[in-house]
C-alpha cells in the first residue's frame, strides 16, 4: 500500500554486514564507512526530500548528516540500531534547517547552494516527482510545523512504527500519534478548504457562462 | 463519540492500530456523522497520495561526494589533532628546559636582583615560546588544511615572533649585565 522503501533495513532491503561495517568504520575504515553510505543514503535522502522539498537541499543534507555520523562514530551505541541514530541525526539536521529558513537566517553556503541557482536543469528523479503529484505532496507537507512534518515523512516514506519515530524523534509514543492525527487533520482540512475553493470558483465560471449566454440573446 | 475524538480514531485505523471495539463506535459515528465522512474522504485522498509517491532514488554522484567531504574532514581532523599535540609538546618542553635552569640560577645566584631578572627573562621566554608554537600551528594547518585564509595571519604571527626573538637575544646581555 505504501511508498516502495530503499537501502539498510530501513527499506526492506537488510544489511547483513551492518554490525562489521559500523564496527569497522568505528575503527577508522573508511571502506567499510563507505558501506554504511550506500546502503543508507537512500533512505536518508529520501527523508531529506520530503522535509526540505528540494533535491538540491536533500543532497545537501544528507551529505551533512553523514558528515555528522562520521565524526559522532565514537559516541555510537552499538546496541542502537544503526538505521535509527542516522536517521535521527538526518532528522534533527533537517528540523534546524526549516527553523533558519523561517527565520529568514540561511548560511551563505545554502545561499550559494540553492538561492542563488536556480536555473540549473531538473535532474530527472525531480522530472519524476512531478509526474507523480509531488506538487501536492510537497504543497501539503510544506505547511505542518516541522515536527509533524517528520513524523509523517517517518510514517509513510520510511515506514517506521509509533515505536520507532519516538526513538528517532527522542519523543514518546502518545506524542507521536498525537502528531500523527494532528498532521493528519491538517492536511484534510487543506485539502477539504482547497475543495471548497474549486466548487465556488466552478459555480462562478458557470454563473458567468449562464449570463454571457443570456446576454447573446 | 465527538467529532474529534473519531478523528483519533480514524488516525490510528490509518496505521492500522485500531482495535475491534473502537472500530465499531467509529462506524457507528461515521454512519450518523455527515462532517466526519467529509473528513474520512479527505483523510483517505491523503493517504492515497501518499501511498502513490515511490522512494526517490539519490543521484549517482551523492555517494561519491559525501566520501570525498568524509575524507577531507578525516584529513582536516587529523591535521587539527597533530598540530595541537605539537604546540602542547612545544609548551612542555619549553616548561621542562625553564624549570632546571631556575633550578640552577637559583641555587648558584646570591644577588636577589639576578634571581628577579633571571626569572623575568624566562616568563618572556615562555610567553615566545608559545606564541611562536601558536604561530607554527596556524602556519601548519593552513599549508596542509588549505584554510588560506589563516595562512597570512598565521605568517605575520611567525613573523612577529622571530622578530621579538631576535630583540631578546640582542638585548638579554645588557639585561643580564
Ligand atoms: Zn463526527
Amino acid at each position: 500500500m505504501r511508498a516502495q522503501r530503499t537501502g539498510g533495513n530501513v527499506g526492506g532491503v537488510v544489511v547483513n554486514n551492518e554490525r562489521e561495517w559500523v564496527l569497522r568504520a568505528c575503527a577508522g575504515d573508511q571502506a567499510a564507512f563507505a558501506n554504511l553510505v550506500e546502503a543508507y543514503q537512500g533512505p536518508i535522502y529520501n527523508l531529506a526530500y520530503r522535509m526540505l522539498g528540494s533535491g538540491v537541499e536533500a543532497e545537501d543534507a544528507t551529505q551533512e548528516a553523514f558528515l555528522r555520523a562520521y565524526s559522532r562514530l565514537s559516541s555510537y551505541d552499538p546496541e542502537r540500531k544503526f538505521s535509527s541514530w542516522i536517521l535521527s541525526i538526518a532528522s534533527h539536521y533537517c528540523i534546524d534547517r526549516l527553523r533558519r529558513r523561517r527565520h529568514g537566517s540561511v548560511s551563505m553556503e545554502e545561499i550559494n547552494h540553492w538561492r542563488w541557482l536556480p536555473d540549473r536543469r531538473p535532474r530527472p528523479e525531480e522530472l519524476a516527482t512531478q509526474s507523480e503529484r509531488s506538487s501536492e505532496i510537497h504543497a501539503l507537507l510544506e505547511e505542518l510545523p516541522p515536527q509533524y512534518r517528520l513524523a509523517i515523512v517517518l510514517r509513510y516514506w520510511q515506514e517506521y512504527s509509533y515505536q520507532e519515530i519516538a526513538e528517532i524523534t527522542e519523543s514518546t509514543e502518545s506524542a507521536v500519534k498525537s502528531r500523527l492525527h494532528r498532521a493528519r487533520r491538517m492536511m484534510a482540512g487543506m485539502l477539504e478548504e482547497q475543495s471548497q475553493m474549486d466548487s465556488v470558483e466552478e459555480d462562478a465560471q458557470r454563473s458567468e457562462s449562464k449570463h454571457a449566454m443570456s446576454s447573446c440573446f | 463519540m465527538q467529532c474529534l475524538h473519531a478523528s483519533e480514531l480514524m488516525s490510528l485505523k490509518l496505521d492500522g492500530l485500531l482495535d475491534e471495539p473502537d472500530e465499531c463506535r467509529l462506524k457507528v459515528h461515521l454512519t450518523r456523522c455527515p462532517a466526519c465522512q467529509n473528513h474520512w474522504a479527505h483523510l483517505s485522498r491523503v493517504e492515497a497520495l501518499f501511498a502513490d509517491a515511490p522512494a526517490l532514488v539519490p543521484p549517482p554522484v551523492l555517494q561519491r561526494n559525501i566520501m570525498a567531504a568524509v575524507q577531507q574532514k578525516s584529513r582536516l581532523t587529523g591535521i587539527w589533532r597533530r598540530s595541537s599535540l605539537l604546540a602542547l609538546g612545544m609548551i612542555l618542553a619549553t616548561l621542562a628546559l625553564i624549570v632546571p635552569v631556575m633550578l640552577v640560577i637559583m641555587s648558584v645566584a646570591t644577588d636577589p636582583m639576578v634571581v628577579q631578572q633571571a626569572v623575568g627573562n624566562l616568563v618572556r621566554l615562555t610567553g615566545l615560546a608559545r606564541s611562536l608554537s601558536g604561530a607554527l600551528v596556524l602556519v601548519l594547518r593552513a599549508l596542509v588544511g588549505g584554510m588560506n585564509w589563516v595562512l597570512l595571519p598565521g605568517c605575520l604571527a611567525l613573523v612577529m615572533g622571530m622578530l621579538l626573538v631576535w630583540w631578546y637575544l640582542l638585548h638579554m646581555p645588557k639585561a643580564r649585565a
